[in-house]
């Protein structure tokens, strides 16, 4: 009796999940446009990355072949977009202007926005999100458990160190462009056992003084590799122990400007390796 | 009389402290005898190049913003006035898309080279008259802008940043070997104009009567052209696009020193250099930790400038 | 002194002199006179080397002034255009100076002759007064005068003077052309456009008209 109430849950459940996958008409691949390098990530997460048709000239080559690009982050080509007659299309307020999305609804295209990102938090809420409307819910919220659970092993880790280390984050040369309280980035060094300097700012990203970075004397530095490095930044940080230690450190810049959960979480545990270093 | 001659150099004076004192620290006086090397680090590599940057793009702007509005005999000429920026905005956007951003402050000089070239070349045909060249100017900076908008366009976003910064105007960076070359260079070239001065007198008041007190005005134009040139592209690969600085200096120097240009270039060159550095010390003041790029605050001060000298209606420079 | 041998001249198609040809003794008092648009102006403009004629040239003393160099040619002719504008707030006394540039060179400093000259000068056209006031504070007559002062402290041989008298009352026109006479009389060639008849036969020795191109008299 028992086995048959399971073989009848089984086969309702079975029934639901695949009435939920095919929330698309057309079933398994829906046609994706993505709006922004963050999206196209997440999704290539999701499993998904063959179903997106058009995306914009930023992102990684690997990605980019065989699809169009529909443009650029800032200027969507709308026509080119409609043309491709997509199923949907998917950007974000990390950077895709209000106006596009809501020119393309009006056009009677099907589009989503990802919220704006503040926290580890946020980032995973719009990979579940993403994961529902794209039919991958389920995969969506395993990465997410899978993620946490890493994250706190990291976290055990982290918190076995003597000291927390002081942080300076670079994520641009000219201007100075480091991180306030108010990212994902912040939280990453937190969980890998660090404290930004600059955690005191109420902001998100901002420039900032190179005096200031020297009179909160970081212990480690952690750059975005852009290509154009400016050697007299390092001249000017001679004296602080980061430099002086040569706990100098770059990452890579696709982890920073469209974060997924993985990546997060893998950009946590890069920072942990920096800063689990014990001081003499 | 002799007033006024203390308070440019009070004035100078008081730009130097300002900018070697104000910071994330406050180096006064009492300060000064117990300076740690942390302390000594940011003064001599931080700000005291920064302070000699400031002063000497301020100088440079002024001088040539002077000279180019007695050559073209208008009050309103700059260096934007000719395309001379916008040619070195151009080569500042072609490097920063090509991913390398060490070699801005080479293409911003050879962008301004540029639009000289174009604008020499195109006097080749006619002589130097005034209006020709500044509606060519007007073309060139039209025609740049468009490109730099197109590249800025297309950027991605990290190159954005850097870009906008380089048009607005920023000294957070800039090359030592740079620093010390242009200062040397826009040194000499400056004192090179100052001493020319009188010949700018005869032409300010007109070709003919230049020509008449024995002015050989095409090779003089084009001799201080080129001088302008090559100033305003050191100055816009140190510092990027500062706008107003060669606008507002020139005329403030006249309304209190008279227009004779050899003591007003001099003057000029003083004033404007204290008068960036007050500029700089603000912007990375005013919203610390934060650091603003100086050009907002000349933008805005000039702008204000502007608008004073319209709201009093006593604009009697205007023929 | 000063030989015109066949001045051609076009602005654009058109020519505006004609095969231009005469001579200025030393000490005239040359008028040229004539209709509007019948090339006075460009004529002197081309004895200034403002403009350069496409046919012809000019002798001055035996010499082709296009050989001579600026700053000495303009010890030789100074030329007073009929409308000058300043765009910067020069005093009169800096103005005037201006006129001593062929003798201070780029990077002189005034000395004490080119003091005493301009001094003279601006006695000499009652402006001594003036001399710290701005140009553009100055009244139509008053600033004729300070132009023309600048001409005489450039101490030429010859002057070409444009139409120096058509912002002046008759009162003021009187004044500076007598001036202009004693000038002359002390030895400087005058060679002016007039457009006033009677003032012209009044001071000129010699008049020169000017029609379509063509030269009469």
């Amino acid at each position: 009796m028992k086995r048959y109430k399971e073989k009848v849950r089984n086969m309702i459940v079975a029934v639901v999940l695949t009435i939920f996958f095919s929330s698309f008409s057309r079933g398994e691949t829906p046609k994706i446009v993505s709006l922004s390098p963050y999206v196209t990530e997440n999704i290539y997460l999701l499993g998904l990355e063959k179903n997106i048709i058009g995306l914009t000239i930023h992102d990684r080559e690997e990605i980019k072949r065989g699809k169009e690009i529909i443009g650029t982050l800032l200027e969507p080509n709308i026509e080119k977009i409609m043309f491709l007659k997509p199923d949907i299309v998917i950007g974000s307020k990390e950077g895709n202007r209000q106006e596009h999305i809501e020119k393309l609804n009006k056009l009677g295209i099907k589009t989503y926005t990802l919220e704006e990102l503040f926290s580890f938090e946020d980032i995973c809420k719009n990979f579940i999100t993403l994961g529902k409307i794209l039919g991958r819910r389920d995969k969506a919220e395993e990465i997410v458990k899978m993620v946490k659970a890493r994250l706190k092993s990291v976290e055990s880790a982290a918190e076995k160190q003597k000291k927390k280390k002081k942080v300076f984050f670079i994520l641009g040369f000219k201007p100075l462009f480091t991180t306030g309280n108010s990212t994902y980035i912040n939280e990453a060094i937190m969980y890998a056992g660090g404290i930004n300097i600059f955690s005191d700012v109420n902001k998100k990203w901002f420039p900032v003084g190179i005096e200031e970075v020297i009179k909160r004397n970081p212990d480690v530095i952690i750059f975005v590799t852009m290509g154009g490095e400016e050697k007299v930044l390092w001249e000017w940080l001679k004296d602080t122990k980061a430099v002086r230690n040569k706990k100098v450190f770059s990452i890579d810049s696709i982890m920073v400007c469209s974060p997924t959960p993985l990546s997060f979480v893998e950009t946590a545990e890069n920072l942990y390796k920096f800063m689990s270093y014990d001081e003499d | 009389m002799k007033i006024k001659y203390i308070g440019i150099f009070l004035f100078l004076s008081l730009s130097i402290i300002a900018g070697l004192s104000l910071g994330s620290e406050f180096y006064f006086i009492p300060r000064l005898f117990s300076l740690s090397p942390v302390d000594k680090n940011i003064l001599l590599n931080i700000r005291v190049p920064r302070v000699i940057a400031a002063f000497i793009i301020g100088a440079g702007l002024s001088e040539t913003g002077a000279v180019l509005q007695a050559i073209l005999r208008n009050p309103l000429a700059e260096s934007y006035t000719l395309g001379i920026s916008g040619g070195a905005s151009l080569g500042i956007a072609i490097t920063v898309i090509l991913g390398k951003t060490s070699l801005i402050p080479y293409f911003a000089f050879l962008g301004a080279l540029l639009s000289l070239s174009i604008i020499l070349l195109a006097s080749v045909k006619k002589y130097l008259s005034n209006p020709t060249v500044i509606l060519l100017g007007v073309a060139l900076n039209f025609i740049f802008s468009s490109i730099v908008l197109f590249i800025v366009a297309v950027a991605k976003n990290e190159q954005f940043h850097t870009t906008m910064l380089w048009l607005i105007g920023d000294i957070s960076y800039f090359s030592y070997g740079i620093l010390y070359g242009s200062t040397i260079t826009i040194s000499i070239l400056s004192f090179i104009l100052i001493l020319s001065g009188r010949v700018y007198d005869a032409i300010s008041i007109g070709d003919e009567k230049a020509i008449s007190i024995g002015v050989n005005i095409e090779k003089e134009k084009r001799y201080a052209l080129f001088v302008c040139c090559v100033i305003t592209g050191l100055c816009v690969s140190l510092g990027g696009i500062i706008g107003f600085v060669g606008l507002v200096i020139p005329h403030i120097t006249r309304a209190l020193f008279g227009s004779v240009h050899k003591r007003a270039l001099m003057i000029n060159f003083i004033t404007g250099g204290s008068f960036l550095i007050l500029a700089d010390t603000l912007a990375r003041t005013i919203i610390r930790p934060l650091e603003l790029p100086v050009g907002v605050i000349t933008g805005f001060f000039g702008g204000l400038f502007f608008l004073s000298i319209l709201l009093r209606g006593r604009y009697p420079e205007m023929w | 002194m000063l030989r015109v041998e066949g001045i051609y001249f076009a602005y654009n198609k058109n020519d505006v002199l004609k095969g231009i040809s005469f001579e200025v003794k030393k000490g005239e008092f040359l008028g040229i006179i004539g209709p509007n648009g019948s090339g006075k102006t460009t004529l002197l403009k081309i004895i200034a080397r403002v403009l350069n004629p496409y046919k012809g040239k000019i002798l001055f003393e035996g010499e082709d002034i296009r050989k001579i160099p600026p700053i000495e040619y303009a010890k030789k002719v100074a030329y007073l255009p009929s409308q000058i504008i300043i765009p910067f707030s020069y005093t009169v006394e800096e103005f005037v100076s201006l006129g001593r540039l062929p003798y201070i060179g780029r990077y002189g400093e005034i000395k004490k002759t080119d003091r005493e000259i301009i001094e003279k000068t601006l006695e000499q056209f009652e402006i001594s007064h003036y001399r710290k006031k701005k140009i553009w504070e100055l009244s139509d007559g008053e600033r004729q005068r300070v132009f023309i002062s600048q001409v005489i402290a450039q101490q030429s041989s010859v002057i070409l003077l444009d139409e120096p008298t058509s912002h002046l009352d008759i009162g003021h026109s009187f004044k500076i052309l007598d001036i202009i006479r004693e000038i002359n009389k002390s030895g400087t060639t005058v060679i002016t456009v007039l457009h006033d008849l009677n003032l012209a036969s009044e001071y000129c020795s010699r008049l020169l008209l000017l029609s379509q191109g063509n030269i009469f008299l």
